[in-house]
């Protein structure tokens, strides 16, 4: 593939991007590392380099995302240039596990030295397991109205509580 | 004569909240912060009702906009 690279970009500088990858609650640990080897592969021969990786979690999706209501994140940081960000893109397209993506332009024009962070094999490792933290479940939801019916003779007070716990949700 | 004019503006001017403290960063990433700029229902606030300055502004609904595509926010709320 031809090297057509922007005018705009200053000799010797590159992009910083940072990408977010939803992807299907039932990904294991293993379909995670497979993802992180075909994207450092990438990096490796798109002359990208990745500067932070970090795993969020199961979260609740504020909306179905392919029928899914839940969703892994992952959150890369990388320098390159937008054929890498356009090959990340085409392999996330092939990855079924992956059930949205997004990349984000942070910063053109960056002196590579002057981003000296890069992702240790443990942090990678760490990326790779799916942390215990789980947005409230649904049933604990469906629990609480039921609960607030039993104390309807201090109505006041229970209310209160109630919109206390939802702000902190 | 001026006295018959209805009193157009009381009370006090309202400030951008990231011009008053600029610590504060408008960011995708964060949408417990951005969830004050919309509705219950999920729609964008107008500035003329937050206050925020125009620049802010732009960027607060470039940021809900991202936060909206990777699900950490809300298109709409249908309840």
């Amino acid at each position: 593939m031809a090297l057509t690279r922007s005018y705009r970009d200053q000799v010797n500088n590159e992009r910083e991007y940072e990408m977010i990858t939803i992807l299907a609650p039932e990904t294991t640990s293993e379909d995670i590392k497979v993802i992180q080897r075909r994207v450092l592969e990438l990096m490796e021969r798109k002359e990208g380099r990745l500067l932070a990786l970090e795993n969020w979690g199961r979260r609740r999706l504020a909306y179905t995302v392919r029928k899914h209501r839940k969703g892994i994140y992952l959150y890369w940081r990388f320098l390159g240039h937008f054929e890498l960000v356009a090959e990340i893109e085409r392999l996330m397209r092939m990855i079924e596990k992956v059930i949205r993506y997004m990349s984000i332009l942070v910063d053109a024009n960056v002196d590579p030295n002057a981003r000296p962070e890069t992702v240790t094999d443990e942090q990678l490792n760490q990326a790779a397991t799916i942390p215990a933290f789980d947005a409230p479940e649904p049933e604990e939801r469906e629990a609480r109205p039921a609960e607030t019916d039993d104390e309807s003779g201090d109505e006041a007070e229970s209310a209160g509580d109630e919109s206390e716990d939802e702000d902190k949700e | 004569m001026m006295n018959d004019k209805k009193p157009r503006r009381f009370g006090r001017r309202k400030v951008c909240m990231f011009c008053a403290d600029v610590t504060v960063k408008i960011d995708y990433k964060n949408p417990q912060m951005l969830r004050s700029f919309v509705t219950e229902r999920g729609k964008m606030i107008p500035s003329r009702i937050t206050g925020t300055c125009a620049q802010h502004q732009r960027s607060l609904s470039l940021a809900i906009r991202r936060s909206r595509m990777v699900a950490l926010m809300p298109f709409a709320v249908n309840e």
